[in-house]
């Protein structure tokens, strides 16, 4: 009968109840739309927070100028030209600075030779295409090879392939003073083709290759001190051999067969480190990658190229002994392998003049196959053909003794990561530092211009929830003083019919939040469907791409991905009504209880005593 | 037989300056079957007495009986939808409800259905002398005679013995002033009421069986 009665006389002034209708379904629109659209950029933040990394690569930059003067006896010209070079290189730990908030600190990537002569490549020594000889030759007649002479081929210390021929033509190319050879002496050196020139009839001209001399580093990389680094070929004579030259030229002959059978292995502390894994042109696509806890506890697990996995036979979950023989603190395998820096670069003695040993030797597990997205060029950035992956704290041996090349910073060697969004905020206090000679370039896959907008979606939930509730509270006040407050001689009237307080209290409340509550369901659902409708535009907009944000890496390839966004959630929109209804019966209750604490009889009674 | 009994009922009240002795004393016993008038100035506490007769309120001194009950011990609520029934100067019908509905109203709280709720509201119509034609208008198309014969129709719906009528003629014409007064006179005597009447009106005081007239809080005869 009460609530009967209360909605009976609420329907009968219809124009300000279908107002009220009306009212409060928009602000309650306004504040599903608003409360959805807030959890959705939340979520969307949430999520992106676990799609999106944001890393640093770090690069020195070339400061010093050098002229260069090079001696070419086959063209017989002088040659000089001038060559940037880097200063000395800068520890890593100048990023190691107050306020610098890591989520992995920077860290200089080595990769390291692993020696598996048991293992196919593929293209089969791609990568090995000249052939670098250590023969004993000897001349007709005494010479300076100052131009192309013709030496004779003697004993074969070193061919990858047979040499079949008796003599080589020979010039010590660039060496403006070279040594004399004298006739009837025994000689050994290590040559190569040369590319530029052709001897006398036609044949290929050889330039001695490397040397016994060591090129080791410090692991602070500074080069450790050799003095036959300018020994190009030596006289063998009786017990040659035995000295420590000779014993050199033996090693250095085992050292030239090793980087055949080697595969460079790439320890990092995650995956999304490496610039090609980062921007997806190389992914898992056997098995998993890496896991962070794998990363974090230096499991032995590894990820192999595919082309690896299938010339050798292998899977996911496989075993692979890893032989570490040398670390290179120069160059990225990518570069050093595509390039055949491996060869020019530095040689295979160590300081004591021995080829390198193996410094660290453990089984792997197979724990992914990854795949690369076209071919890539020779660029640092690239993976190398074999390149395999493994967590740096899986080493447990140092490898201080086994530095074969150290360089500056590079873009492709170092690398960091920070929280998602705080470039600007690094690179602030990384200014501070005054550190002239290094350059930080930052990925983030176009997060900064997304969270940008997140946070704009964010700003205009907040707005629209704020405005909506607002709204219900003005409504809610205009009503109820409309409906309640007006309506006090109505109470008054029930308490002189002998009703109780609460009665009269819910015979008030009754019609008002049952239109607040039709109004708040209708509203819920309708800010429902328009938030979906909304979320499907925002889904439509979430484009990411691969640019870097503040600097660009020449080989970066660049792809778009599309984010799916969060949708509405019916449960909250229907808590957003409720909470719509809950201010209703607040409101309506204060104004009630506030007619109640009218005397019925003052009211009732038009005249005063 | 007496239903409704004051015995030296005090009633003050504070108000921002002041303490108001609205009541000072007052002793008097109702019985059903009896018209009576209160008459006095403004300001003597007519209304408020009237107040404390219909359980609005309770003395701050003195006690009010209802057929031997006190007035404190009982639910008031309960009192007023069984026993007693005010009628008001100004109607104060529920001006979105139609006429029946008005009617109806007291005997709905009180848990009689609709239908028979209906039936009793039309014999209650015809008796207070209303047109069949009120019965779904709204008060606010009545007259004011037609108003105040709902007001009466819906007290006496309640179905109690006790009729508090405050200034009932206060608003209308002499014709229904003396068909309203007649009304009351006829409720309590054939209906078995105690109708207490306020008024300024002597003419009205004429038509009653007592008359108490107050001054300053108190009866003065």
């Amino acid at each position: 009968m009460l609530i009967r009665n209360s909605i009976k006389q609420i329907m009968r002034t219809p124009v300000k109840t279908i107002l009220f209708f009306l009212l409060i379904t928009l602000a309650s629109i306004l504040s599903t739309l608003g409360s959805n659209l807030w959890r959705i950029s939340i979520a969307n933040m949430k999520a992106f927070e676990e799609v999106f990394t944001t890393i640093g690569i770090v690069e020195q930059k070339k400061t010093v100028l050098n002229k260069v003067e090079s001696w070419d006896s086959i063209d017989k010209s002088q040659k000089s030209y001038y060559v940037s070079k880097y200063n000395d290189p800068l520890s890593v730990s100048v990023l190691d600075f107050e306020g610098a908030d890591y989520i992995f600190q920077p860290v200089k990537r080595p990769f390291y030779g692993a020696y598996l002569p048991g293992y196919k490549f593929l293209p089969p020594n791609a990568f090995w295409s000249t052939g670098n000889v250590i023969i004993e030759f000897t001349v007709d007649e005494d010479c300076i090879p100052d131009h192309a002479v013709k030496i004779n081929v003697g004993k074969q210390i070193y061919s990858r392939y047979p040499i079949n021929v008796p003599t080589f033509w020979f010039c010590d190319r660039y060496n403006m003073n070279p040594d004399k050879l004298y006739a009837g002496k025994t000689y050994i050196m290590a040559m190569g083709e040369s590319y530029t020139g052709t001897g006398i009839e036609g044949s290929t001209i050889y330039t001695p290759a490397g040397a016994i001399g060591s090129y080791q580093y410090s692991q602070e990389g500074e080069l450790l001190p050799d003095e036959t680094r300018d020994i190009f070929y030596e006289e063998v004579t009786e017990g040659f051999y035995e000295t420590e030259h000779g014993k050199r030229w033996l090693n250095l002959a085992e050292g030239y067969e090793w980087p055949y059978a080697t595969v460079p292995v790439t320890a990092t502390n995650s995956t999304k480190l490496i610039i090609p894994f980062y921007n997806g042109t190389t992914y898992v696509d056997q098995g998993e990658d890496i896991s962070k806890e794998e990363y974090a506890n230096g499991d032995k697990v590894c990820l192999v190229p595919s082309s690896f996995a299938r010339y050798n036979n292998r899977k996911v979950g496989d075993k692979l002994t890893l032989p570490l023989y040398y670390a290179n603190y120069r160059s990225s395998a990518g570069r050093a392998f595509g390039s055949g820096e491996i060869w020019a670069g530095f040689n295979m003695l160590n300081a004591q003049g021995e080829a390198y040993p193996v410094f660290y030797e453990a089984e792997y597990t197979i724990a992914g196959i990854y795949l690369t997205i076209g071919g890539g060029n020779s660029s640092g950035y690239r993976l190398a053909e074999h390149e395999i992956i493994i967590p740096s704290k899986s080493i447990e041996a140092s490898d201080k003794d086994n530095i074969i090349a150290y360089g500056p910073m590079m873009g492709y060697t170092t690398s960091f990561q920070i929280p998602n969004g705080s470039i600007e905020e690094y690179m602030e206090k990384f200014q501070k530092l005054g550190i002239d000679e290094l350059e930080i370039k930052f990925y983030d896959k176009g997060y900064t211009e997304l969270k940008a907008g997140l946070d704009h979606i964010k700003g205009m939930s907040l707005f629209l929830l704020l405005a909506g509730l607002v709204a219900t509270v003005l409504i809610l006040i205009f009503f109820c003083n409309m409906f309640i407050s007006k309506q006090k001689k109505r109470t008054a009237v029930e308490r002189s019919l002998g009703m109780s307080k609460w009665s009269c209290t819910r015979s008030m409340m009754h019609g008002i939040l049952l239109i607040a509550l039709v109004g708040s369901i209708i509203g819920s659902l309708a800010g429902f469907f328009l938030t979906d409708k909304a979320a499907n535009v925002l889904s439509g907009n979430n484009y990411y791409d691969t640019t870097y944000t503040n600097g660009s890496v020449n080989n970066s390839t660049e792809e778009e991905g599309e984010l799916e966004s969060a949708k509405p959630n019916i449960a909250l929109s229907m808590a957003t009504g409720g909470v719509i209804v809950m201010l209703a019966v607040m409101l309506s209750f204060v104004v009630v209880t506030n007619n109640l604490k009218c005397e019925p009889l003052e009211l009732l009674s038009e005249k005063s005593e | 037989m007496e239903q409704l009994r004051a015995e030296e009922v005090y009633y003050s009240y504070q108000t921002k300056y002041q303490t108001i002795d609205a009541v000072r004393g007052i002793s008097y016993s109702f019985e059903i079957g009896h018209l009576y008038a209160i008459v006095g100035e403004s300001g003597s506490g007519k209304s408020t007495f009237l107040s404390l007769l219909a359980g609005l309120d309770l003395p701050t001194k003195g006690k009010v009986y209802v057929s031997g009950e006190d007035m404190a011990e009982i639910n008031r609520d309960l009192y007023r939808r069984e026993k007693a029934s005010v009628v008001y100067q100004s109607f104060n019908l529920f001006s979105l409800l139609t006429a029946q509905e008005n009617i109806m109203f007291p005997m709905e709280l009180k848990g009689i259905k609709r239908n028979e709720a209906k039936l009793k509201a039309a014999e209650l119509m015809e008796r207070v002398g209303l047109r069949t034609q009120v019965l779904h208008q709204y008060p606010q198309m009545m007259s004011g005679g037609e108003q105040q014969r709902v007001a009466i129709a819906r007290a006496l719906a309640a179905g109690g013995s006790i009729l508090l009528a405050d200034e009932p003629t206060g608003n209308l014409d002499t014709e229904n002033e003396k068909n309203i007064v007649r009304l009351l006179k006829e409720t309590a005597h054939t209906m078995d009421y105690a109708v207490i009447v306020i008024t300024h009106n002597p003419e009205v005081a004429a038509e009653a069986d007592y008359v108490l007239r107050m001054r300053d809080g108190k009866l003065i005869d």
